[in-house]
C-alpha cells in the first residue's frame, strides 16, 4: 500500500515539475507557434499536418526536449481543430480527419448555421483533446508496472507487430504495405553496421556511412508528394463563398457541446482507442465515431446527414482525442501507431531518449510534459480558432501559388539541417519522386516510415536477445504472444479473401492469365531495388546481413505476390481500406438519396487525364532540379527570389503587386529565422568562391 | 541569442535589390517564355482551377 503511494506521488512530483517547466515563457510561445501552424496547415488544402510536422522536425535538433515536443505537438494536436474550417464552410475537408464532419457542418452553414456548427466543432475539438491528453495520462500508471516485466526481447516483438500492423491496416493492399515496411527497415540499415563495421549499401558514398538521415527522406516521402499534387491539380477553393456569420450562433453551440456531453465522451473514447492501435489512421475515427452517433443517438438516421449538430461533434470530438491515444504505444513500446507518430519518435532518437521503460522511468517527466502539450494546445487551438475564424477560413481558400513556393523554400532549408550536406539533398529529391509513385500507385507510406524508424531499433534488440537470451527469448511468453498476433495479422487478409471466394479452390479460380498495366512497373521497380539490394547484402559479414537477407526476402516476396496478384487477379470489387469500410458503412445507414460521399485517401489528382498528371509532375520535379541547380551556383535565398517570381508569374500569371511583396516578405523572414537567429550554415556556392565579397548575404 | 540588425537591415536591401533585378529581367522575357509555351491560355486565375492548360 505505502508502495503504491509513494508511487503515485512519484508520478504527482514528475506531473507537477513537467507542468513548472512547460510554463516557461519560451517553451510556452514554442507551443503557441506550433498550435498555431498546425491550425494553419490544418485549413491550407494540400499540405496537411503530417507533412508539417515532418517540415519541423529540423529545426527542432537544437531545443531541449521539452520545448521540441511542445512544439511538434502542439502541430500534431491542434491540425484536427482547424480542418473542420473548409469542412464546415465550404464542404471541403481541410483533413482526412474531418471527412466526416462535412456530413453535417455543411449543411449547417447553408442553413445560415455555419457559427453554431464551427463552435461545436472547437469546443468538441477541445474536449476530445483534452480526454485524449487525460487518457495518457491515466496509461502511464496502469503501465508502469507492466513495464517492469519488458526486456529487449518483449520491446522487439512490439517493433515487429507495429511495423506489421501498420502495413496491414494502412492501406487497402496488404502485401504492398508489408514490402514498403520491409523497404523501411532495408533503409534504416544502410550506414556501417554497428557489430561488424560492414559498410551496408553505401555506394561508396562518405554521406551515406552514417546511414540515411531521416529528414529528407520524410520530407522527400511525406511533403514533396502533397507539393507535386497541389501543383497538378491546381485547385482552390472559391474564394467568393461567404464568411459571414461566423460569429452568429457561437454560444449555441458550445451549449451543444455541454448538452451532448456523453456523445464527446463516447466519441472521444473511440477516437483515443482505435488512435491507440497502430496502423489505423485519422481518416479511420472519425467516420468510426460518426458511424457510432448515427446508430446510438436518438433520431439520427432522420437527421444525420441534413445538418445535426451531433454529427459535427461527435467527428470533431473523436479526431482530437486520437493524439493522446497515439502517444501512448509510442512513448511506452516505441510503436508509433501512426505516421505522424513515427515522426514523433524519429525526434524522440534525435534527442537521444529511447521510446519504451525508460519514457515511464528516468524521463517521466518529458512523458508527462507531453501530456500537459497536448492539453494545452488543445486548449489554445480552440480559443485561436474561436478569435480568428474569419482569418482563418480565408487561408482555405489560397491558391496552390501562393502555398507552394513558401512551402518548398522551407522545405530546401530543413532537408539540408539534417547532415548540412549536398546529400541531403539528394536524398529529398530522390525520395520524393519515390513517394509520389507510392502514393500514384496507392503504395502505402506510412509502413515504409515506421520501418525507417524502428529498422536500428529492431536490429539492436534482436542481437542484444539472441546474445543475451540465446535462442529462449522466443520462448517468454509475451515474445510469443506478440509474435503470434502478428503472424496472425500477417495470415488474416489471405485467409479473409479464401472465406470471401469460398473457399481455397473458388479462389484459384478467380486467377486468369496475366496481363500487363503499366502501373505494375512501379512494383518490378520496387522489386528490383530490393532484389539488388539484397544480392549486395550476400557478400557482407553473418551478422551484418543476417537482418537484411530476411526482412528483403520478405519484402521481395510481399511484392512478387503483389505482382502476381495484380497481374493474374480478374477485376473483382475490392473490400477497400478500414476508412473506407467505415465510410461505407455510414453511407449504408443514412437514409434518402444522400449522395456519394466523395473520401480520397490515397490520390487527389485522379480525376485528372494521365497525360496532364504526368506533364505536370514532370514539371514539378524539373522545378526542384532547377532549383538545386541555381541554389548550387548562387545560394538558397536568392534562388527563392528567382524561383518564387518564376512560378508564380508563370504557373498562375499573378500579379506584380503581389509577386513583389511575396517574395520581399518570404525572403526577408528566411534570412531572419533561418540566418539570423538560426544561423543555420548554408550550403557552399559556386558565387561566393568567385566573388567572396558576396558572402554577407544570407545563404552565399 | 544575438541579432545583428545592421547586417539584416544591409540583407533586407540587397535583396531587394535583387527581387527587383530579377522581377526586371523575367518581365523582358517573359514574352518569349509565353511564345514559346504556345497555346498556355493567358490571364490571371485566380480561383486556381483548370483555368490554363497542362502542357
Amino acid at each position: 500500500m505505502e508502495s503504491i503511494g509513494g508511487e503515485l506521488a512519484y508520478m504527482a512530483a514528475s506531473a507537477g515539475k513537467a507542468f513548472i517547466i512547460l510554463m516557461d515563457p519560451t517553451r510556452l510561445m514554442f507551443l503557441a507557434a506550433g498550435c498555431l501552424m498546425g491550425l494553419v496547415l490544418g485549413i491550407v488544402p494540400g499540405i496537411g499536418g503530417l507533412a508539417g510536422t515532418a517540415m519541423l522536425l529540423p529545426f527542432t535538433f537544437n531545443m531541449d526536449p521539452y520545448t521540441a515536443f511542445a512544439l511538434l505537438l502542439g502541430l500534431g494536436s491542434t491540425t484536427a481543430t482547424g480542418d473542420p474550417i473548409p469542412a464546415i464552410l465550404f464542404g471541403v475537408p481541410g483533413g482526412a480527419a474531418s471527412a466526416a464532419t462535412v456530413l453535417d457542418g455543411y449543411p449547417m452553414a447553408k442553413r445560415g448555421e455555419a457559427g453554431r456548427a464551427l463552435s461545436a466543432a472547437y469546443m468538441a475539438s477541445l474536449m476530445g483533446g483534452i480526454f485524449g491528453a487525460f487518457l495518457l495520462a491515466i496509461s502511464i500508471p496502469i503501465l508502469r508496472p507492466v513495464m517492469l516485466f519488458l526486456g529487449s526481447p518483449e520491446l522487439l516483438a512490439f517493433a515487429v507487430l507495429g511495423v506489421s500492423m501498420v502495413a496491414l491496416l494502412s492501406g487497402n493492399a496488404p502485401l504492398r504495405g508489408i514490402a514498403a515496411g520491409c523497404f523501411g527497415i532495408m533503409i534504416a540499415m544502410i550506414g556501417t553496421d554497428p557489430q561488424s563495421g560492414t559498410l551496408r549499401w553505401t555506394f561508396d558514398s562518405l554521406y551515406l556511412w552514417d546511414g540515411l538521415p531521416l529528414t529528407p527522406l520524410l520530407l522527400g516521402i511525406f511533403a514533396l508528394p502533397e507539393l507535386c499534387d497541389l501543383l497538378i491539380r491546381r485547385s482552390a477553393i472559391s474564394a467568393d463563398t461567404s464568411v459571414a456569420n461566423i460569429y452568429k450562433g457561437q454560444l449555441q453551440g458550445v451549449r451543444d457541446c455541454f448538452k451532448h456531453w456523453w456523445l464527446i465522451v463516447r466519441c472521444s473514447w473511440i477516437g483515443g482507442g482505435i488512435g491507440s492501435i497502430p496502423g489505423i489512421s485519422a481518416s479511420v475515427v472519425d467516420w468510426l465515431a460518426y458511424g457510432h452517433a448515427l446508430k446510438t443517438e436518438k433520431g439520427a438516421s432522420e437527421t444525420f446527414g441534413k445538418g445535426d449538430v451531433r454529427g459535427v461533434i461527435a467527428s470533431e470530438s473523436s479526431n482530437n482525442a486520437k493524439e493522446g491515444g497515439a502517444l501512448v504505444p509510442t512513448v511506452a513500446f516505441g510503436v508509433p501507431g501512426s505516421a505522424t507518430m513515427a515522426i514523433l519518435l524519429g525526434a524522440f532518437l534525435i534527442h537521444g531518449l529511447v521510446p519504451g521503460p525508460d519514457m515511464l522511468t528516468k524521463h517521466l517527466d518529458i512523458t508527462y510534459s507531453m501530456v500537459w502539450s497536448v492539453a494545452l494546445a488543445n486548449i489554445l487551438g480552440a480559443g485561436m480558432c474561436y478569435a480568428f475564424s474569419p482569418q482563418f477560413a480565408r487561408l482555405a481558400t489560397l491558391r496552390f501559388s501562393l502555398i507552394l513556393p513558401a512551402v518548398l523554400g522551407i522545405i530546401y532549408i530543413g532537408a539540408f539541417e539534417a547532415s548540412r550536406n549536398w546529400g541531403d539533398l539528394y536524398a529529398l529529391l530522390f525520395f520524393g519522386l519515390v513517394g509520389w509513385l507510392m502514393k500514384q500507385f496507392k503504395w502505402p507510406r506510412p509502413p515504409l516510415i515506421l520501418g525507417v524508424v524502428l529498422g536500428d531499433t529492431i536490429e539492436r534488440y534482436m542481437f542484444i536477445s539472441v546474445e543475451r537470451y540465446g535462442l529462449t527469448w522466443l520462448a517468454r511468453p509475451i515474445v510469443a504472444v506478440l509474435f503470434l498476433m502478428a503472424i496472425i495479422g500477417l495470415v488474416r487478409p489471405l485467409l479473409q479473401d479464401i472465406r470471401n471466394h469460398g473457399g481455397v479452390k473458388r479462389m484459384l479460380t478467380a486467377f486468369q492469365a496475366p496481363t500487363f498495366h503499366v502501373s505494375q512497373l512501379f512494383t518490378l521497380f520496387m522489386i528490383s531495388v530490393i532484389g539488388v539490394m539484397a544480392i549486395t547484402a550476400l557478400r557482407w559479414d553473418f551478422s551484418a546481413k543476417i537482418v537484411p537477407l530476411v526482412v528483403g526476402s520478405v519484402a521481395l516476396a510481399a511484392a512478387g505476390f503483389s505482382l502476381l496478384n495484380d497481374m493474374c487477379r480478374k477485376p473483382e470489387t475490392v473490400t477497400g481500406s478500414l476508412a473506407e469500410q467505415a465510410m461505407q458503412e455510414v453511407e449504408r445507414k443514412l437514409t434518402g438519396e444522400q449522395k456519394k460521399i466523395h473520401m480520397d485517401l490515397t490520390s487527389d489528382t485522379e480525376h485528372l487525364p494521365t497525360e496532364i498528371v504526368v506533364k505536370r509532375a514532370a514539371r514539378f520535379f524539373g522545378y526542384l532540379i532547377a532549383f538545386m541547380g541555381v541554389m548550387a551556383v548562387i545560394g538558397l535565398v536568392p534562388t527563392v527570389v528567382v524561383f518564387v517570381i518564376f512560378f508564380m508569374r508563370y504557373e498562375n500569371n499573378e500579379r506584380w503587386t503581389l509577386v513583389i511583396p511575396y517574395t520581399a516578405v518570404l525572403v526577408f523572414l528566411i534570412s531572419f529565422v533561418f540566418d539570423n537567429i538560426m544561423a543555420i550554415p548554408w550550403p557552399p556556392t559556386l558565387i561566393a568562391h568567385w566573388f567572396p565579397v558576396l558572402k554577407f548575404l544570407p545563404s552565399i | 541569442m544575438y541579432i545583428n540588425w545592421s547586417q539584416f537591415l544591409m540583407q533586407c536591401l540587397a535583396l531587394t535589390g535583387w527581387i527587383f533585378l530579377v522581377a526586371a529581367v523575367y518581365a523582358i522575357v517573359e514574352p518569349i517564355i509565353r511564345g514559346r509555351a504556345g497555346d498556355k491560355a493567358e490571364g490571371q486565375n485566380p480561383a486556381g482551377g483548370e483555368g490554363r492548360s497542362g502542357g
